[in-house]
């Protein structure tokens, strides 16, 4: 017997049949009896209507502006595009136009990146020469790792599902987990709120690799940091939070945040 | 033999192939208004790291981490700009919900004050749902969820949806 059929035998169409009804996931068999049971179940036809009025206020508010045609790439995407369809035909371009055209993409990025998070005049940026081997040292409190990779493939992996961003993408990269660990709060239950976590590893190079998230799915990355890079830090207090932001000088558009505690 | 790298014309065809379902999740973030300035962020970041795409990965999971990225960035940006505090329950206020288009009804305005209240997976797993006619597996790649997650994802949206706009409903009625 199918969760339908219980239900619709049952005292109460759930809202989870119903909306399987609706979006038509149920059998030919499964889907008579709901209708059916909605004959003479005036509340499955009320809630059943109100989850219709949520589908037809979505179709009304937004369909349209989401099926508008694709948004026109920058000037600079575009070249690059051209180029590399001109390329596919036969064309040939110049490796000088080719720079060219990665330089301005680049070019656009770092500008788009400064105007992003350039800081409002009236906050003056607090920007210690903090290393990340501070950083490493101050993470290694209670150090208790939780995943180990001993493989590219399994860090990448690993980063891949937990931040959506695959960080070593080459399958030669020497990786090594540093270390894993929460900071600011025991436990979500002891705090009432989201802990903070660091995750540091070694690139393809070398380098150290350090990923900030909280477990509000806000993931904050900071790749290609040498141990010897300072880092821009931002420091505040929001309400009641201890906010840093880190950024690495040579990338500064790849700023994140992460809260480290609650004071 | 080496792999087929995916070129830059190639992600331009995807790109503008999805593009709707695309805007869907970064409206589900930054609201519609907003949208397209994300994409167009998120395509120039991409376009920078096509070597990181895996030609027998999904397009759509792929870009999507892009689109949500630069979705923060932006939100994080505008609280910034607007001087709100770098706090969660702020987050939802600094996030506009998706813009409105055409006539404003009393449902339409119902349905942006409700949207506003749900969690971005929530809002992200229902919007690609109703308006994509995604699957579920498919919201489950684009999202990084699994499928039987994003399935109750979209029925804890869609009923939060349904309860909070008949309360609104209930609420105008009496007033």
């Amino acid at each position: 017997m199918t969760r339908a059929d219980q239900n619709s035998r049952g005292d109460e169409l759930s809202s989870e049949v119903l909306q399987d009804f609706l979006d038509a996931e149920l059998t030919p068999a499964e889907a008579k009896n709901i209708r059916e049971r909605l004959e003479s179940d005036m509340a499955a036809r009320r809630l059943l209507d109100g989850l219709q009025r949520v589908d037809q206020a979505i179709a009304a508010s937004m369909a349209e502006a989401i099926r508008a045609p694709a948004p026109t790439l920058d000037a600079a995407a575009r070249t690059l595009v051209r180029s590399e369809r001109g390329h596919r035909s036969g064309a040939r371009f110049s490796y000088r136009l080719r720079l060219a055209a990665l330089s301005t993409v680049a070019a656009a990025a770092a500008v788009l990146a400064i105007v992003i998070n350039w800081p409002t005049p009236s906050v003056r940026p607090y920007r210690p020469a903090i290393r990340i081997a501070a950083l490493y040292s101050a993470t290694a409190e209670d150090f208790v790792p939780d995943v180990v990779c001993d493989t590219p493939n399994k860090f990448r992996e690993y980063t891949e599902t937990v931040f959506g961003v695959p960080l070593v993408p080459s399958a030669d990269a020497q990786v090594a987990m540093l270390g894993w660990n929460k900071l600011g709060y025991r436990s979500d239950d002891d705090a009432g709120g989201p802990a903070a976590s660091v995750l540091l590893a070694r690139g393809p190079a070398g380098e150290q690799i350090v990923a900030i998230f909280a477990q509000d799915d806000a993931v904050r990355i900071v790749d290609d940091v040498s141990p010897r890079d300072p880092l821009f830090v931002h420091e505040g207090e929001v309400a009641g939070l201890r906010i840093i932001e880190l950024s690495p000088v040579a990338t500064p558009f790849v700023s994140r945040q992460v809260r480290l505690s609650r004071d | 033999m080496p792999e087929p790298r995916l070129t830059p014309a190639a992600f331009a065809d995807l790109f503008a192939q999805h593009a709707p379902m695309f805007r869907v999740v970064a409206a589900s973030r930054v609201g519609l208004d907003a949208a397209d300035d994300v994409l167009q962020r998120a395509a120039i970041l991409a376009l920078g790291k096509l070597d990181s795409f895996t030609p027998e990965t999904n397009f759509r999971a792929w870009f999507s981490a892009f689109v949500r990225n630069e979705a923060r960035n932006m939100a994080r940006s505008e609280r910034r700009r607007t001087g709100l505090p770098l706090d969660d329950a702020a987050l939802g206020a600094a996030n506009p919900p998706p813009a409105m288009t055409g006539e404003p009804d009393a449902d339409s305005d119902r349905l942006q004050t409700c949207l506003d209240g749900l969690s971005n997976t929530h809002r992200e797993c229902v919007l690609l749902r109703v308006l994509s006619g995604c699957s579920y597996t498919q919201i489950a790649q684009i999202t990084g969820l699994n499928s039987a997650t994003a399935r109750s994802h979209v029925h804890r949206a869609r009923s939060a949806l349904a309860a909070c706009m008949g309360t609104l409903a209930a609420e105008g009625a009496i007033s």
